[in-house]
């Protein structure tokens, strides 16, 4: 199935679709989510049935917002990281009642000057994978079509889009370290 | 829509996946530093494992092992278990068997072919996807040998030649005690090599670890059908999957009668009476379950294997 037939299923409340992939296929993935997020062992298909109904609110309006600008495994995973995220906390501050699904959303920051301080290329530099740093400076800052890459660098489209998303994380990693070294 | 003022689920999965801009990505870079909660996201995000199994439950049977040379490493590796089992070959032939077949192509064997020049020389093969460390050992424990496919760039991370590809194949020696490393023959290096297990296993998941098994006797095969239970369905495919459990019953029957036998009410070998030698309607459902299941296995199983079943709109 498609990423678009999984949605539209999900918005149906297919009951094959919502069985065979939110409640079997994704399984692992919260699974795996819940593990890194909790300390303590829970009790997993009562916070999955939590997490579907958080899916599945306002008429399934995150659903429908969707723009596919992004896999909906990728998608699913922020979205399952963030809900398990703020419930833990609201478990720990013994307030159940707060609105989850209201406050899941990342205050970004405010001060839109700091924005300038922060220079993608010397992330790119610091990266220790020169590949990597090249991949993404040309498609993100001098906007190679990745047919175009792939084709310069000889390689296939999909191995582009792998190299791609392994240089996300990498460029992740170094702004996590340089925060650590020279951030607040 | 989102305010514009946060950082939606959306924009943080597609800046993961590689598809935000220059702008959208400084933006959630510095909001990193300002944002534990963001920065958490992101770490355990990382952390959890791309499953290729969840969109694209596909096993790659189709892609080529190939880093060595000339493309050849598969054969290698096969020349190197004839050799161990002492079976006389001449490399040259076995290249050109394996070409003149089209196991072995330009630019290198298909996994699914890995394995066939052996079953040219009369050894028995078996294949198996989502191994485990465990099932190398056993096979290893019989002496029977073990050719896998893995990440040459993830095998050897210091040579910056990672591509998320199968593209080795590696014949399987040894897992050293403690399953501290495992030892490998290399057609590429032609040698035999430990590498560290965790970065053994990072480069076999490439192949979802994928492993073919060479048996030294019928006593040691156990058959491992390839997974299915998770591949879907859509409704057209259900209805497929009825039409083909019908064929095959006419086509088992068509082939019965042509080889003399008919209708019996008990199955006789030497009469050739046989019970199912009836139209399909009228098959007990025990019968009829048999073959749906075989035809929904087919199914799925051409969807595992990468391949689409699309209905025509006409």
């Amino acid at each position: 199935m498609t990423d678009k037939e999984i949605i539209q299923g999900l918005i149906d409340r297919d009951n094959d679709v919502t069985e065979e992939f939110f409640f079997v296929k994704c399984r692992p993935l919260f699974l795996d989510i819940i593990k890194r997020v909790f300390d303590d062992e829970v009790d997993y298909d009562e916070f999955v049935n939590e997490l579907y109904l958080y899916l599945m609110g306002n008429d399934a309006v995150k659903l429908r917002n969707f723009e596919y600008r992004c896999s909906i495994y990728q998608w699913l995973k922020i979205l399952a990281i963030r809900f398990f995220i703020k419930k833990r906390d609201n478990l720990k501050e013994k307030s159940g009642d707060e609105d989850i699904s209201e406050t899941s959303e990342v205050q970004m920051a405010d001060n839109v000057d700091t924005l300038a301080k922060l220079d993608l290329l010397r992330l790119f530099s610091l990266m220790p994978n020169d590949r990597y740093g090249l991949v993404i400076k040309k498609l993100m800052v001098d906007g190679w079509e990745p047919e175009f890459l792939a084709n310069e660098m000889n390689i296939t489209v999909d191995n582009l889009y792998n190299i791609k998303r392994r240089a996300m994380a990498q460029l992740t990693q170094v702004a996590l370290n340089d925060i650590r070294e020279y951030g607040k | 829509m989102e305010n514009k003022n946060h950082i939606s689920d959306e924009l943080l999965a597609a800046y993961l996946d590689g598809n935000t801009s220059a702008a959208e990505t400084r933006e959630i870079l510095e909001a990193l530093r300002t944002n534990p909660e963001l920065r958490e996201t992101i770490d355990i995000a990382l952390k959890v494992e791309h499953d290729r199994t969840f969109t694209y439950d596909v096993l790659p049977m189709r892609k080529l092992a190939a880093k060595s040379g000339n493309n050849i490493c598969s054969v290698l590796c096969e020349a190197f278990v004839l050799h161990k089992r002492g079976i006389p070959f001449n490399e040259q032939e076995l290249l050109e068997t394996a070409q003149d077949h089209r196991w072995l192509t330009p630019q290198g064997s298909p996994l699914h072919s890995i394995g066939l020049l052996l079953a040219h020389y009369g050894l028995m093969v078996t294949r198996k996807y989502d191994a485990r460390i465990e099932d190398i050992q056993k096979v290893l424990a019989l002496d029977n040998d073990v050719i896998v496919v893995v990440d040459s760039g993830k095998l050897y991370p210091e040579r910056s030649e990672e591509d998320g590809e199968p593209n080795h194949a590696l014949v399987v020696t040894e897992i050293k005690e403690g399953a501290q490393s495992v030892v490998v023959f290399d057609p590429q290096e032609n040698a035999t090599l430990p590498i560290p297990i965790s970065q053994f296993e990072l480069a076999w998941n490439e192949s979802r670890r994928y492993m073919v098994r060479v048996l030294q006797s019928i006593d040691d095969y156990d058959p491992q059908p390839i997974q299915l239970e998770n591949i879907q369905i859509t409704n057209d495919l259900l209805e497929l999957r009825e039409a083909i459990a019908e064929n095959a019953h006419e086509v088992w029957a068509a082939a019965r009668i042509k080889e003399g036998w008919s209708y019996g009410v008990k199955r006789d070998d030497t009469l050739k009476k046989h019970p199912d030698l009836i139209p399909y309607s009228v098959l007990p459902d025990s019968e009829k379950e048999y073959d749906r299941i075989m035809a929904m296995n087919t199914i799925k199983l051409v969807k595992r294997l990468g391949f689409d079943l699309v209905k025509r709109k006409d």
